[in-house]
């Protein structure tokens, strides 16, 4: 709903707290910046709003190599693509035939996926750990990747039974009439149409599984962490060392590629947000 | 025929989904119901049947009900610190302004950003050494007002949720957007030529047709409020020295993990759970009106 008219007031201090809550945001990142660029000595010895006197990137590169930063980087790109990926590829089946295929109990295996949105892993971990420590699967990527999995489960076929059943369905008609069998169907002409509504899903699970804590906290150990694991215990490391100018390189690099991504994809992503909560 | 034969797709089309989902999310929710009435103690097997003794200790534990008040409290404060500015920004993108895309994306951006990112930045934010907040502080002369914010127990909540509203300002903004634009233009423009202020064109014109969509992001707001975790862990350890920051996800991951008594933490998933859902029926009744048709 877009206002036309007016009064200057209200347009004045429209634009004046737009203006303050993005400053503030951008200055925040500004300061972490100029801090990431001074050395460890400069940085206790100096105000912390000074420019740094020898500007330089050596606080990124012991945090990207030292710190090992650009491993658990590594380990967020694979757990969040597999993790994302296949909760969507898995999804979208069952989220088809719950949408397009008349069979007994659809409803109510729809409304037992859903049982999961409202309860979080967050609440069932202890019989969770006990289970998966019991496969052998206590700690590692492979616990973690199957969890990513099954956490987007409720959320994708809710979102994607949803797309399918918008699509219409003369193509997917007229192909069975010509004699595709219905799995050709589905791969040619249903995942091409649903490509939009996949592609959202998946970055919205990519970007929440990027930054997950909480199962990386409880799967994995200090050698084999994510980045935001990774980062908390780098933080931990720099409240007993002093290390702190790498602290602050380390959260810019954790900062910088989602935000890129971010500002490239923003149409996909927040489509995808919007269609989980407000369609729903 | 088609019917037929589409309908051979059912099965394994729903299987990988129905074990993976059943095994590691319905399974758990179950086996905590049931393991909320034994007295299992870490990393044993036994698990002797304890009735209702967990619920019984955890309603006379007095770190349990800190706990919870400070949860009640991170929802219901965080929700007026949240959705406040949320409101008014999601008004304000509505409006036709310049630089409309930069406005947005400085807004919402945060939202892609980790827990553990804005824990930290907000962590260093605070910090009573170097922390903008206090040297700017201490440099106007109000050395006393310099408070180690997360370390002091009369703020270290209340850091937390101005640090998390920071957060997620963004992502409730985003939504609310989204119900705006589904607003019809021409009730408000109607309402304009009538002579309304444009206060009372959002009072009374955009807000009735906003609620439907406000009321379920409330509902959505408190469910994901009741179980916050990361952020006090990330900036607050342990829930603090003194149990400062403490809330219920804390305490349970503490109870299993730090003291183990895993049918203790069970329990206190169970009644949390049960707070969630009845707190979300409860403001789902609340907020009931009459439907604004348009």
């Amino acid at each position: 709903m877009s206002t036309q008219r007016q009064p200057t007031f209200s347009r004045g201090l429209v634009y004046l707290a737009l203006a303050l809550a993005g400053l503030s945001t951008l200055s925040a990142f500004v300061w972490v910046f100029l801090i990431s660029l001074k050395t460890t000595t400069e940085f206790l010895t100096t105000s912390p709003f000074s420019v740094p006197q020898a500007p330089s990137f050596d606080n990124y590169r012991s945090a990207w190599a030292t710190a090992r930063m650009g491993y658990y980087f590594g380990n967020s790109l694979l757990a969040a693509t597999v993790g994302a990926g296949v909760s969507v590829l898995i999804s979208a089946f069952a989220a088809y035939v719950l949408a397009r295929v008349v069979f007994p109990l659809r409803e109510t295996i729809a409304r037992y996926l859903l049982v999961g949105y409202m309860v979080p892993l967050m609440l069932t971990f202890v019989p969770l750990f006990f289970m998966m420590s019991k496969m052998g699967l206590a700690s590692g990527l492979l616990p973690l990747v199957l969890l990513y999995v099954a956490s987007g489960i409720p959320f994708n076929t809710f979102v994607l039974r949803g797309f399918f059943a918008s699509l219409p369905g003369e193509m997917e008609e007229s192909a069975a009439i010509d004699g595709a069998s219905p799995l050709r169907t589905f791969w040619q002409i249903m995942m091409p149409l649903a490509w939009p509504g996949l592609v959202s899903a998946f970055l919205l699970n990519f970007v929440s599984l990027w930054n997950e804590f909480f199962l990386a906290l409880l799967f994995l150990q200090k050698e084999s962490a994510t980045l935001p694991l990774g980062l908390f215990y780098m933080a931990q490391r720099a409240e007993y060392s002093a290390q702190w100018t790498e602290l602050f390189a380390g959260i810019l690099l954790a900062s910088v590629p989602p935000l890129v991504i971010f500002a490239l994809l923003q149409d996909h992503i927040t489509r995808g947000i919007t269609q989980g909560a407000v369609k729903g | 025929m088609i019917e037929r034969a589409r309908r051979r797709l059912v099965l394994p089309f729903l299987l990988p989904t129905l074990c993976i989902y059943s095994l590691l999310i319905f399974v758990p929710l179950a086996l905590t119901l049931a393991y909320s009435f034994t007295n299992w103690q870490g990393h044993t097997l036994a698990r002797p049947f304890f009735g209702l003794g967990n619920y019984r200790l955890l309603l006379m534990d007095p770190q349990v009900r800190t706990a919870f008040a400070h949860t009640v409290v991170f929802a219901a404060a965080g929700g007026f610190v949240v959705f406040g500015p949320a409101l008014f920004f999601s008004w304000a993108l509505s409006c036709s302004i310049r630089f409309k895309s930069v406005f947005r994306y400085l807004l919402i951006a945060p939202l892609v950003l980790s827990v553990v990112v804005v824990g930290l930045l907000w962590k260093l934010l605070y910090n009573p050494v170097f922390g903008p907040f206090d040297v700017a502080l201490r440099a106007i002369g109000l050395d006393a007002w310099a408070l180690p914010w997360l370390g002091d127990s009369r703020t270290a909540l209340a850091a937390v949720i101005l640090a998390t509203a920071w957060h997620q300002l963004g992502m409730w903004v985003l939504l609310l957007s989204a119900g705006l634009e589904r607003i019809p233009n021409e009730l408000g423009e109607a309402a304009r030529m009538d002579g309304a202020s444009e206060w009372q064109v959002y009072r009374h014109v955009t807000l009735p047709l906003l609620w439907g969509v406000l009321r379920l992001l409330f509902v959505l707001w408190i469910i994901l409020s009741l179980q916050v975790f990361a952020q006090v862990w990330v900036m607050v350890p342990h829930g603090g020295a003194a149990g400062a920051a403490e809330v219920m996800a804390t305490l349970i991951y503490k109870r299993a993990f730090a003291s183990h008594q895993w049918g203790l933490a069970c329990a206190l998933a169970t009644a949390l759970m049960l707070v969630i859902l009845v707190t979300s029926l409860v403001m789902e009744r609340l907020t009931r009106r009459d439907t604004v048709e348009y």
